[in-house]
């Protein structure tokens, strides 16, 4: 099975890429439009919105409950969780474009260029920043539950957690880009030695 | 880079192209470019002399060392 080039394993997931870019790309558009109309042009989906089942997804298991939330505050809960969504694909979004240009060198050319090392430590560096972002967006979401949203016979309580396992990821992502740095350099070396 | 390299010098004395050159050296036409440009980093043994072979010179006659570029290349 080839790996890099035309045709190649590489080629497949550019192609899946593609995809999840214009797809992301369009939920970023899309979720300020939804933001609008909820907030501003048309109150009546927020009555919508309060009659949604809450769905708590854990590692080796899911929760659905079968009565709706409630909460006092439906405009604020709306924007809080939409403007999360909104960052968390922003996120995902640059990530994407970056791995995008990556496989874009790994199927035409060369992936030993200082472009890709670069690209490969901005990957790191923005999953860290990411994950701790995402720790604090939870624990602000988690404030907003448990002040204002009721769910029947539940208590629910915050904490604060960062995922080290996407910590962990990135630092070997980064440390993995200076690998791609010397890589290039030696690529350099070598298309320079006459 | 410190080292200078004379090859289209050397390539006029001799009346030679860079497509024959290349050919007779055996290397491509777009790496001889970067050879006689000064844009190389490093030069095989073989293909120094497969070059001083052809041109019918030595090393020294391709090559030269200058000091000041040499510092510029430090200070850089």
């Amino acid at each position: 099975m080839k790996y890099i080039g035309k045709k190649s394993l590489s080629s497949v997931l550019q192609i899946l890429l593609n995809i999840m870019w214009y797809v992301l790309l369009a939920i970023v558009v899309i979720i300020p439009v939804f933001m609008v109309i909820t907030l501003l042009v048309d109150p009546n989906l927020l009555s919508k919105v309060g009659q949604m089942k809450l769905k708590i997804y854990s590692s080796g298991f899911d929760v659905y409950l079968k009565t709706a939330i409630s909460t006092n505050d439906m405009k604020t809960f709306v924007a809080i969780t939409l403007s999360l969504a909104e960052m968390i694909t922003g996120i995902a979004l640059i990530i994407v474009y970056q791995l995008r240009m990556i496989f874009k060198t790994l199927v035409k050319e060369t992936p030993f260029t200082q472009e890709n090392a670069k690209r490969i430590r901005l990957i790191g560096i923005v999953l860290i920043f990411g994950t701790v972002f995402a720790a604090i967006l939870d624990l602000i979401m988690g404030n907003f539950y448990m002040q204002h949203v009721k769910i029947p016979d539940a208590d629910i309580t915050t904490k604060f957690s960062i995922d080290f396992g996407s910590v962990l990821i990135a630092c070997v992502i980064i440390i993995l880009s200076e690998v791609f740095r010397r890589g290039a350099k030696l690529q350099e070396e070598h298309d320079l030695t006459v | 880079m410190a080292i200078i390299v004379h090859l289209d010098r050397m390539m006029v004395e001799r009346k030679i192209s860079l497509t024959e050159l290349a050919e007779s050296v055996g290397i491509t036409i777009a790496n001889l470019s970067i050879l006689k440009t000064g844009k190389a980093k490093a030069i095989r043994f073989s293909t120094l002399a497969a070059l001083c072979r052809k041109l019918n010179c030595q090393p020294g006659d391709i090559l030269e060392f200058d000091s000041d570029l040499l510092l510029e290349d430090e200070n850089e």
